[in-house]
C-alpha cells in the first residue's frame, strides 16, 4: 500500500521540500512550521511502515482547520505571508495524499513554486545560490520518478540534473535579457508585499537613527563620473524636517512650504553620479547636497522639492537607478514668509531652559552668523559626548540633553541645535540623510550603508540662503571627516568574535566584504535591477534600439533555436560509441559504410557470419570482405597488432 | 479550424503507422520517433505560466530567472527524452513454440550502440500512441534499461489463444525519461510470429489399433522399451535425454544410448482414429496429446493426416515436426 513512491525518491522529495520551506520559517507563524514538520515526519514514518495515515475525514477536517487557522493568524488568506503559510501547510497535507505518480509530480511542481515565493523575501546572491541547489535536488527527484526504482544512484542522478540545468542556462539568459519586461500588476499587490525594508524614517525621534547605525545593510551605491568629492562633502540629502512637537520631528508637505522655492545659484565644481537605491518603501530619493538636476525613469516622476529633496510620486519598492548632478557650493535668496514662519515655529511652553539660554545671545545683539558659532562653541566647550548608547531622556528631551545628560547621537545634536536656533530667532530645520561612504575599488563605486545615516541642521542666513551646520562635527569631528567607523565602538564583533577594530583580521574581513559587495553590486546592476528601462538601455547599447517587438520576438526565437540545436549537437556528439581498440574502431567504421548500402549487421551476428551474408548478396565484395574480417579477428581476438597497417590498407582499397 | 488540422495530422499519422512493413531489424531514426508533451508536461507549463505572471506582477528579477530556467530545463529535457530512443537497434529474437493456453514469449533484442545508457524504455503491445495517458504503466508493459554500448532482451509474453502462426503485431516502445515532461514513442512492426500448437486434450490412452498394425513387421525395435541395446553415434535431432554423458565426459565423443526390445511399439497416430470426434479442433487436440504422450514414452511414432504423412521416428525434432503439422493443419500459409 505504501510502496509508492520508492523510499529513496520519497526521502529526496521530503529533503528538497524541507530545504525550500526552511528560509520561510522566520516569517511564517510557528504553528504553520510545526504542522509542516509534523506532516513530513508522519509521511516518512508511514513510508517506513511504522504508523498509519490519519483517516480521510480527519485529513479533510484538518485542512479546513488550516484555512481557518491562517485566517485567524493573518486576518486574511490572501497576501504574501498568509499565502505562503497556506501553501506550506497544504504542501504538508498533499504529502499525506501522496499515493500515485500524479501526486508526486504535483509535489515537485509545488516545490518549484515555493522556490519562487522565497524570492519575495530575499533576492540576494546567496539566496539565489541556495535556491539553485534546491532546484538541482528537485530536478533529481523528478528524475527519480521516471526511472526504475531499483536503479537509484544518487551521484549519477545529481550529476544528470546538474548537467541538464547547466545546459539550460544559456537559453535562460537569452530569455531573461530579451523577454519583454512589462511593468503591470495583474492583481493588486498585497498590502504586506513591501514590508520589512529598512531605511530612514519619515520622522525623527531622538534614538531612531541609532537603530540604523548598527545596521550593515546597504542603503545605496553611487558611481561618480570622475573623482568623488572629499569625505567631508559627502552629505547625502534625505527628508527635510520642519515641524516639531518637542520630541518628534516631521517633514512638512504642507502647501505653504511646497509652494515657494528659494532661488538657487550654484557655483564651483559639480558632481555627476549614478545612484542605485535599495528599496525603502518611501517616496524620497537621496542626493548629494545640494542637487540641481535629476534623471530617473518616467513613471517615477521625480522632482526636486522646494526644500531641495529629491522626491518621487511613487514609493521606491524596487531597486531604483537614477542619475543626478549636485553642487556643494551654492547660494540662495528669497525665503518666503510662510516658510520663514514655519522655520521659526516652536511648540508652546516647551524647552523653557533652552529658550532662555538662546535669549542671552539675542539680548547681546549678536548677528546670526555669530550666534551659530556661539552655539557650536557651546557644544565644543561643554562636556558633550558622542555616544551610541546615550541615557534615556525622560522629561523635556531638548532641555535635558543640553543641560543634563549631554551625551547623544547625531539626531540629538541636530534637534537640540535647531531648537536653539529657532529660539534665537534664526530660521532653521533638520535634515536627515547619510554621511560618508566607502569606496569599493573592485567595482569602482561608493557604497553607503544604513549605519551611515546622519542628521544635521540647516539655518537660513540672509545673503547665503540655507547653510548646512553639522553640530555633531563640533563634538566628534572624526565622524564627519572619516566616517562612522571611527565613531563606532572600538570593539568590533563580526560573526560573534570580538576583535580590535584595526587588527589585521578585521581588515581582512573588511576586504572580503568589499569583494563580496562588488559581486553584489554587479548582481544588482545586471540581475535584480534589470527592468524595463535597463532593458531599453541594453537594447540601445547593442544596437537594437529601433527594433520593434516583432523583430525582437523573432530574434528571441532564433537565438533559442540556435542554442537548442547547440545543446542537441553537443548531446549527439557524445552519443555514438567509440571503442578504444583501433581495430574495432576501424571495423565499426566499415560497418557504418556497409549500413548505408542496406547491409546492417545484426546484434546477434558475428563478424564472420556478416561477411558471408554480405558476400552472398554482393559476390564482388566477398573476397575482400573475407580478408578484412579475417585480419580484424586476428588482431582483435588473436592479439596480433602488427597486422593493423595491413588492415588499414585493405580498408582503403575496399570500394563499395 | 486548428483542431481540424490536428485531426487530419493524427489521421495521416495513423495511416503511416499502419503501413509500416514487418521488419526483422529496425533502427529507431527520426522518421520513427514521435514526441509530445506528456500530461505532466502540460501541468508543468501551467505552473510556469503562473510563475511568470507572478514574476511580472511583483517585477521580481529572480522570479523571472527561475521561471526561464525551468522553461529552458523543459526544452532541454525534450532532447534527453528523444535521445533516449534515438538510434536504438531493435531485432527479433527467438520464439519458442507453445501450446494454446500457454504464454507465447516474444524475445526482442535491443542493441544500444550509443555512448549514453538508455533508461526506462517501456515496451507494450500497441494500442494507439497514448502520450496523453499518464496512468501508471499497465501490467503488460515491460520496462528495461540498456547500458551504453550494450544489449538487452525484452520479452513480451502474450497468451496463445489459437493454434497456428501467431504474429506479434504492432509494438510500442515509449519513454518519459528523464523528467517525465515529454513522451517519446515509436511504433514497430516486427516480423515475429510464434507457432502455437493445439492444446493437448482427450483420451490419454494411445490408440490400440495403431499397435496391431505394426506387430508383425518388427522384431527388434530401437527407440522404445527398457532394455539397453548399445551405443550409436549421435545424430542431429536426437534427444539430449539419451546422450551418454558419461562417455562424453571421458572425451570419447558423443553417443546415444539405445534402448529397446522386442515388441517395442511403433505407432501410427492416424486421422482415422480421431475422425469420429466432434470437431477438427478436438481431433487435433487428441492427436497432439498422443504425440506428447508417445514422445514421453520414447515410442517410435508416425503421424497421418489427410494431407500430410510423417513417417515413424522419434526425438525432439520429430516431435516438433508432428506438432507443427497439427498446428498448421488446414491453415494455408
Amino acid at each position: 500500500m505504501n510502496s509508492f513512491p520508492p523510499l529513496p525518491s520519497l526521502q529526496w522529495l521530503l529533503f528538497a521540500l524541507s530545504l525550500v520551506v526552511l528560509p520561510h520559517l522566520s516569517h511564517i507563524h510557528w504553528w504553520v512550521s510545526g504542522t509542516f514538520v509534523l506532516l513530513v515526519t508522519w509521511r516518512y514514518l508511514y513510508a517506513l511502515d511504522l504508523i498509519k495515515l490519519p483517516p480521510q475525514w480527519l485529513q479533510f477536517a484538518l485542512s479546513m482547520g488550516l484555512f481557518i487557522g491562517v485566517f485567524l493568524s493573518y486576518g486574511t488568506i490572501f497576501g504574501k505571508e498568509a499565502g505562503v503559510s497556506l501553501l506550506i501547510a497544504l504542501l504538508g497535507f498533499k504529502l499525506l495524499e501522496l499515493q500515485q505518480m500524479r501526486d508526486a509530480f504535483i509535489l515537485c511542481f509545488l516545490g518549484y513554486f515555493l522556490v519562487i515565493t522565497n524570492f519575495l523575501y530575499s533576492q540576494s546572491f546567496l539566496t539565489a545560490l541556495y535556491m539553485g541547489v534546491i532546484v538541482i535536488i528537485m530536478t533529481a527527484t523528478l528524475n527519480s520518478l521516471n526511472e526504475q526504482p531499483q536503479q537509484f544512484n544518487l551521484k549519477k542522478r545529481l550529476y544528470l540534473s546538474t548537467k541538464i540545468i547547466l545546459q539550460s542556462i544559456p537559453m535562460m539568459l537569452v530569455l531573461f535579457f530579451l523577454f519583454p519586461r512589462i511593468t503591470t500588476n495583474f492583481w493588486s499587490l498585497p498590502k504586506d508585499a513591501h514590508q520589512g525594508v529598512s531605511g530612514l524614517g519619515e520622522s525623527m525621534k531622538m534614538g531612531n537613527i541609532n537603530e540604523l547605525s548598527l545596521s550593515d545593510e546597504v542603503a545605496f551605491r553611487v558611481k561618480f563620473q570622475g573623482k568623488p568629492p572629499a569625505p567631508k562633502q559627502l552629505y547625502w540629502r534625505g527628508p527635510v524636517l520642519w515641524w516639531t512637537d518637542g520630541t518628534e520631528w516631521k517633514s512638512g508637505y504642507q502647501q505653504e512650504i511646497t509652494q515657494y522655492k528659494p532661488v538657487l545659484a550654484v557655483s564651483g565644481q559639480s558632481y555627476k553620479y549614478e545612484m542605485t537605491l535599495e528599496p525603502h518603501n518611501q517616496r524620497w530619493l537621496l542626493a548629494l547636497d545640494i542637487p540641481q538636476s535629476v534623471q530617473a525613469s518616467k513613471e517615477l516622476r521625480t522632482y526636486i522639492s522646494s526644500d531641495f529633496q529629491l522626491l518621487s510620486m511613487l514609493p521606491i519598492r524596487q531597486l531604483t537607478r537614477y542619475t543626478a548632478e549636485s553642487f556643494p557650493e551654492y547660494k540662495m535668496k528669497d525665503l518666503a514668509k510662510v516658510q520663514r514662519q514655519m522655520a521659526l515655529r516652536l511648540p508652546e511652553g516647551k524647552h523653557p531652559k533652552t529658550r532662555e539660554f538662546a535669549k542671552q545671545w539675542v539680548k547681546q545683539g549678536l548677528n546670526p552668523e555669530i550666534i551659530v558659532q556661539q552655539a557650536l562653541q557651546y557644544f565644543r566647550q561643554q562636556a558633550f559626548y558622542y555616544s551610541l548608547t546615550p541615557s534615556v531622556l525622560t522629561g523635556d528631551s531638548v532641555d535635558e540633553f543640553l543641560f543634563k545628560t549631554r551625551e547623544g547621537f547625531c539626531e540629538h545634536y541636530a534637534a537640540a541645535f535647531t531648537v536653539l536656533m529657532r529660539a534665537a530667532g534664526i530660521p532653521s530645520r533638520v535634515v536627515t540623510g547619510y554621511l560618508g561612504g566607502e569606496i569599493n575599488e573592485m567595482g569602482e563605486y561608493m557604497l553607503v550603508r544604513q549605519r551611515d545615516a546622519h542628521a544635521w541642521s540647516e539655518v537660513w542666513l540672509d545673503g547665503q540662503g540655507w547653510v548646512r551646520v553639522d553640530p555633531t562635527g563640533a563634538v566628534a569631528p572624526e565622524r564627519v571627516n572619516s566616517g562612522i567607523d571611527t565613531a563606532l565602538p572600538q570593539q568590533y564583533s563580526p560573526l560573534g568574535m570580538t576583535l580590535e577594530r584595526n587588527s589585521s583580521l578585521v581588515q581582512m574581513w573588511q576586504e572580503m566584504r568589499r569583494n563580496l559587495d562588488a559581486l553584489n553590486y554587479g548582481w544588482k546592476q545586471w540581475v535584480l535591477g534589470y527592468n524595463t528601462e535597463r532593458q531599453t538601455q541594453f537594447f540601445n547599447n547593442i544596437g537594437l534600439g529601433n527594433w520593434d517587438w516583432q523583430q525582437l520576438g523573432l530574434l528571441l526565437i532564433a537565438l533559442l533555436a540556435t542554442l537548442f540545436s547547440a545543446v542537441a549537437t553537443w548531446l549527439w556528439m557524445h552519443a555514438s560509441y567509440t571503442p578504444k581498440d583501433p581495430a574495432q574502431r576501424l571495423y565499426l567504421k566499415l560497418c557504418r559504410r556497409l549500413a548505408k548500402h542496406q547491409f546492417v549487421r545484426h546484434a546477434s551476428e558475428g563478424a564472420g557470419d556478416f561477411a558471408i551474408r554480405v558476400g552472398m548478396a554482393r559476390p564482388d565484395l566477398s573476397v575482400a570482405l573475407q580478408e578484412i574480417t579475417e585480419l580484424y579477428t586476428q588482431i582483435r581476438y588473436r592479439n596480433q597488432p602488427e597486422l593493423l597497417p595491413l588492415l588499414k590498407q585493405r580498408l582503403r582499397e575496399f570500394k563499395l | 479550424m486548428f483542431t481540424n488540422r490536428i485531426y487530419h495530422y493524427l489521421r495521416a499519422l495513423k495511416a503511416r503507422i499502419q503501413f509500416i512493413p514487418p521488419q526483422s531489424h529496425v533502427q529507431l531514426g527520426r522518421r520513427r520517433i514521435y514526441i509530445m508533451p506528456s500530461r505532466y508536461g502540460l501541468w508543468f507549463t501551467a505552473t510556469l505560466l503562473v510563475m511568470l505572471f507572478g514574476a511580472i506582477n511583483y517585477n521580481n528579477s529572480l522570479a523571472y530567472l527561475l521561471t526561464f530556467l525551468l522553461a529552458s530545463l523543459g526544452l532541454v529535457s525534450i532532447l534527453y527524452t528523444y535521445r533516449n530512443l534515438a538510434g536504438l537497434c531493435v531485432e527479433i529474437g527467438k520464439i519458442q513454440a507453445v501450446f494454446v493456453g500457454e504464454m507465447a514469449d516474444f524475445k526482442i533484442l535491443i542493441n544500444n550502440q550509443g555512448q549514453a545508457a538508455r533508461y526506462a524504455l517501456n515496451w507494450q503491445l500497441a494500442p494507439a500512441p497514448s502520450f496523453w495517458k499518464t496512468t501508471e504503466t499497465s501490467t503488460h508493459t515491460v520496462v528495461v534499461d540498456v547500458a551504453e554500448n550494450n544489449t538487452a532482451i525484452v520479452s513480451i509474453k502474450v497468451l496463445a489463444q489459437e493454434r497456428g502462426y501467431f504474429p506479434l503485431g504492432l509494438v510500442t516502445v515509449f519513454t518519459r525519461y528523464p523528467l517525465g515532461l515529454f513522451h517519446a514513442w515509436a511504433i514497430l512492426n516486427l516480423d515475429m510470429k510464434a507457432l502455437i500448437y493445439p492444446v493437448p486434450l482427450g483420451q490419454s490412452l494411445l490408440p490400440a489399433s495403431s499397435l496391431q498394425e505394426v506387430m508383425g513387421e518388427s522384431t527388434l525395435q530401437s527407440g522404445s522399451g527398457e532394455d539397453f541395446l548399445g551405443y550409436r553415434a549421435y545424430q542431429l535431432g536426437d534427444s539430449p535425454r539419451h546422450i551418454a554423458w558419461k562417455v562424453e565426459a571421458r572425451g570419447q565423443g558423443t553417443f546415444i544410448k539405445q534402448f529397446g526390445g522386442t515388441g517395442s511399439p511403433m505407432l501410427w497416430l492416424d486421422w482415422k482414429h480421431v475422425s469420429h470426434l466432434a470437431s477438427v479442433e478436438t481431433s487435433l487436440s487428441q492427436l497432439a496429446l498422443w504425440v506428447v504422450l508417445a514422445d514421453k514414452q520414447g515410442a517410435c511414432y508416425g503421424l497421418r493426416l489427410p494431407d500430410v504423412e510423417i513417417s515413424p521416428s522419434h526425438g525432439d525434432q520429430h516431435r516438433t515436426r508432428c506438432l507443427q503439422a497439427l498446428a498448421l493443419f488446414g491453415k494455408n500459409s
